[in-house]
């Protein structure tokens, strides 16, 4: 059985996604969210905020999402941390590429704000009962 | 415990007020702005393109489906770049107004 899933680091450069991200996930999902709008800063600081899974948009100026998972992935504290994507690019061969990364699962943009907090405790889930 | 729907449409409803005002009083006419110019020497296609990405992925999410659905096409030709300017401002006028109707009451 998955431990209970407490705490998700959103990281997205538009605010206006973190903004219904935290409602979705906190006021409907009951989860703990810390959003980060810099992906240079959650490579900095995600080992000290030690979330349970790690919310990662794709497209991001600078370091994208996929440089950033790396990145966060390097990091012991983090190894075994599930990671999700945000994306707008869900064809089957992109899905494809996000999971050989090492990838979770994917969270298709734009998401349904009443629906992604079910959609992240399915892929915590999956993610437990495939580790075990 | 069981989920107050109606706060949480309260809530929502409080994030996209805001967001209704950034597209009247910003991306309505920077659209406008864009049809007029796209093409032109020293247009900032970048900027385009990063803002029409900010209208798809946000759109939907705050309950404006046509934004997305009139970003998504747009964002592709951008991308590809082997679309022709008119129908660049085609879809330049369909997604202003998506953004239009979605400030209307």
């Amino acid at each position: 059985m998955a431990p209970p899933l407490k705490h998700i680091l959103c990281i997205d450069d538009e605010e206006d996604i973190l903004h219904v991200l935290r409602l979705a996930l906190s006021d409907i999902g009951g989860f703990t969210v810390t959003t980060l709008t810099s992906s240079a800063d959650a490579v900095a600081r995600s080992c000290v905020i030690q979330p349970d899974l790690i919310l990662l948009d794709v497209m991001m100026p600078g370091m994208d999402g996929r440089t950033t998972f790396a990145a966060l992935r390097e990091q012991p504290a983090l190894a075994n941390v599930p990671m999700v994507f945000m994306t707008a690019r869900v064809q089957p061969h992109e899905v494809d590429e996000y999971l050989g990364l090492g990838a979770t699962g994917v969270i298709r943009k734009p998401f349904d704000p009443v629906r992604v907090a079910d959609e992240i405790t399915a892929l915590w889930n999956h993610y437990h009962a495939h580790r075990s | 415990m069981p989920i107050d729907h109606s706060a949480i449409a309260e809530k929502m409803e409080a994030l996209r007020a805001p967001y209704r005002a950034w597209l009247a009083t910003d991306m309505v006419p920077y659209l406008a702005d864009a049809r007029t110019h796209y093409g032109a020497p020293g247009f900032d296609e970048e900027r385009l393109m990063f803002l029409v990405h900010r209208l798809k992925g946000t759109g939907a999410t705050y309950g404006y489906n046509a934004i997305s659905l009139q970003a998504a096409p747009l964002h592709d030709a951008l991308s590809d770049g082997g679309a022709d300017i008119q129908t660049i401002h085609t879809m330049l006028t369909g997604l202003m107004t998506a953004c239009e109707q979605a400030t209307q009451p």
